[in-house]
């Protein structure tokens, strides 16, 4: 078997046993797991090709998932919207915003510039989220309905487990075609050698802002998904730390590899879950296992490229 | 059409003056070497040229339009590739993708038609590997597609700078030393290889050498730069004798 078929193999194994899952094992509190690792994995996925790929640490990503929540809590539950136009905006929101920041910051900024300014920007819309009465202060958001698409309500864990999966497989999906791209090489690229990119007639500006504005609409994504889920929202949601554990994700999992970033999103939803009678102690666990991947397997759990639906260029 | 034309060009680092008011052509169809002793500035030119760097004053002008204040990327797009002295691979990447990724500015995918793998999108894509292939057997590294680009040997590696540049189209290839640290065999290999560049894919060339065997089988024409001045230019043959260049290389005569 060719290493590629079995590959194919091996995830297709691992879909029907997902897909299996809520019919096999559907406790709530199991399905609300893996609705937390679909959701969580788009962010990481995104993260990755941001990260990983285009080689810009961004400590923001956090901020464009709480954007995305945020647009989705506001829409619907203070204004009434419903499902399609709430979700659009969540997802245009967080890009725009991307856009503009992007454009001031990426002329100048670059390697730990960008991202201390993208921790800049988490920082200011925490404190918007903080201080804005409208949007709750620290109580945040609550009363967000289900999501009801063409008269069908999203609402039990198992139409979510499904719904949110579909949204997770896209975003692989998407990421994947995207880094195999003419775009993705060109990401590459700035990220191995800004000044040689350049001299083959990439304009890195230009790739940097849309690769920030791609992966900031994902975020968005994300975190609509996750205000129709949880049904309420508040800041604590999207400090900076929840993007540092974005990294954790991606380092554990494999930062050059999209099913590696899901590897690492399962691994840290579910640690926590398993060291739950460690109280506080299990941020040790945390330190420890990252210490041990990257000293022992720098390149992540997954550290090569898994190639997808043999979408391998011609 | 297809000219390279470089007047008075200066660049001061500091109190430096690593090029000073340099002057030179290379002309449709030309093999142009640029020689001179360690620091005399040939880099510097090329990175002028290339937009890395800006220059203090003077002009430089392909095919009839300025060059001077473009970024690296717009010089590239008007058909100027180059090779990097200390090469500059990316080395994380395979031979393929290297090579593909000098392809960048005759694409046309974007975002949207990436992610929806359209018709047009395909068929590039295609294209793009078709070619990136026949440029690799052009060099001679057919057998290294799959290889991570770090794990070559040194030759090979230059190559792969050269191959990439060609992806690129360009009608005037700027190469930076591409012969150092290669033995007798592999520089006559690439003698060939310049010349075919040249001849077959009718590709302007400005190239830095040391080395006098490659400069002299080569060139259509010699310029020599020393401490960032152009002290001679004219044909190989002449050259030689000329008493500026050997003194700039070998040091004065003794009466």
């Amino acid at each position: 078997m060719t290493p590629e078929r079995k590959q194919l193999v091996v995830l297709c194994m691992v879909a029907i046993a997902t897909l299996a899952i809520p019919v096999v094992y559907p406790a709530p509190y199991v399905l609300r797991l893996m609705v937390l690792i679909f959701i969580y994995s788009i962010l990481s996925m995104s993260l990755n090709v941001l990260a990983g790929y285009a080689g810009m640490i961004s400590l923001g990503h956090a901020a464009f998932f709480g954007l995305g929540a945020y647009t989705t809590a506001v829409m619907s539950a203070k204004m009434g919207l419903p499902f399609i136009p709430c979700f659009f905006a969540s997802a245009l929101v967080p890009a725009v915003i991307a856009a503009v920041y992007g454009a001031i910051v990426l002329r100048s900024l670059r390697y730990i510039y960008f991202t201390l300014a993208s921790w800049g920007l988490l920082e200011i819309l925490n404190s918007i989220y903080l201080n804005v009465s409208y949007l709750g202060g620290p109580n945040g958001i609550r009363g967000i309905p289900d999501i009801v698409i063409l008269g069908i309500r999203i609402g039990s864990d198992i139409s979510f487990f499904y719904f949110s999966l579909v949204f997770a497989v896209l975003t692989l999906i998407s990421c994947e075609l995207l880094i195999l791209s003419r775009v993705g090489r060109a990401w590459t690229a700035i990220r191995e050698n800004e000044v040689v990119a350049g001299v083959m007639g990439i304009d890195a500006y230009r790739y940097q802002l849309l690769v920030f504005m791609i992966t900031s609409c994902f975020a968005g994504i994300a975190g609509s998904l996750f205000a129709y889920y949880e049904s309420f929202i508040s800041p604590v949601s999207f400090s900076v730390w929840e993007s540092i554990f974005l990294f954790c994700m991606l380092l554990v999992g494999g930062r050059r590899s999209l099913i590696g970033s899901v590897v690492g999103t399962a691994i840290f939803v579910l640690l926590p879950e398993v060291l739950r009678g460690m109280g506080d102690y299990r941020m040790t666990v945390y330190g420890v296992i990252l210490l041990v991947v990257i000293l022992f397997k720098p390149t992540g759990l997954v550290p090569q490229r898994y190639i997808i639906l043999g979408l391998k260029g011609a | 059409m297809g000219i390279l034309e470089i007047k008075e060009l200066s660049k001061n680092f500091g109190g430096l003056q690593a090029v000073r008011e340099c002057s030179f052509t290379v002309g449709e169809g030309q093999i142009v070497s640029l020689i001179g002793p360690n620091g005399a500035g040939k880099t510097t030119v090329f990175n002028l040229i290339s937009g890395i760097i800006t220059p203090t004053a003077g002009e430089i002008s392909f095919d009839g339009a300025s060059l001077v204040g473009l970024r690296t990327y717009e010089v590239a797009e008007r058909g100027i590739g180059r090779s990097f002295q200390n090469i500059q691979l990316f080395n994380e990447l395979s031979v393929l993708d290297n090579v593909k990724i000098g392809a960048h500015r005759l694409g046309k995918a974007g975002t949207f038609s990436s992610l929806f793998r359209t018709r047009s999108q395909r068929s590039e894509e295609r294209e793009t590997s078709e070619r990136a292939r026949a440029f690799l057997t052009f060099t001679g590294l057919e057998k290294h597609e799959e290889a991570t680009a770090m794990n070559l040997a040194y030759g090979d590696r230059k190559r792969v700078e050269i191959a990439r540049a060609l992806m690129m189209e360009p009608k005037l290839l700027m190469l930076d030393e591409p012969n150092s640290g290669m033995n007798t065999q592999e520089t006559l290999a690439l003698i060939n290889l310049v010349r075919r560049i040249n001849q077959e894919l009718k590709v302007m060339i400005l190239v830095i050498s040391h080395h006098m065997e490659f400069v002299r089988s080569l060139s259509d024409r010699v310029v020599v730069l020393n401490f960032g001045q152009v002290i001679s230019s004219g044909s190989p043959e002449g050259l030689v004798n000329d008493e500026q260049v050997i003194e700039a290389y070998l040091g004065r005569r003794s009466k």
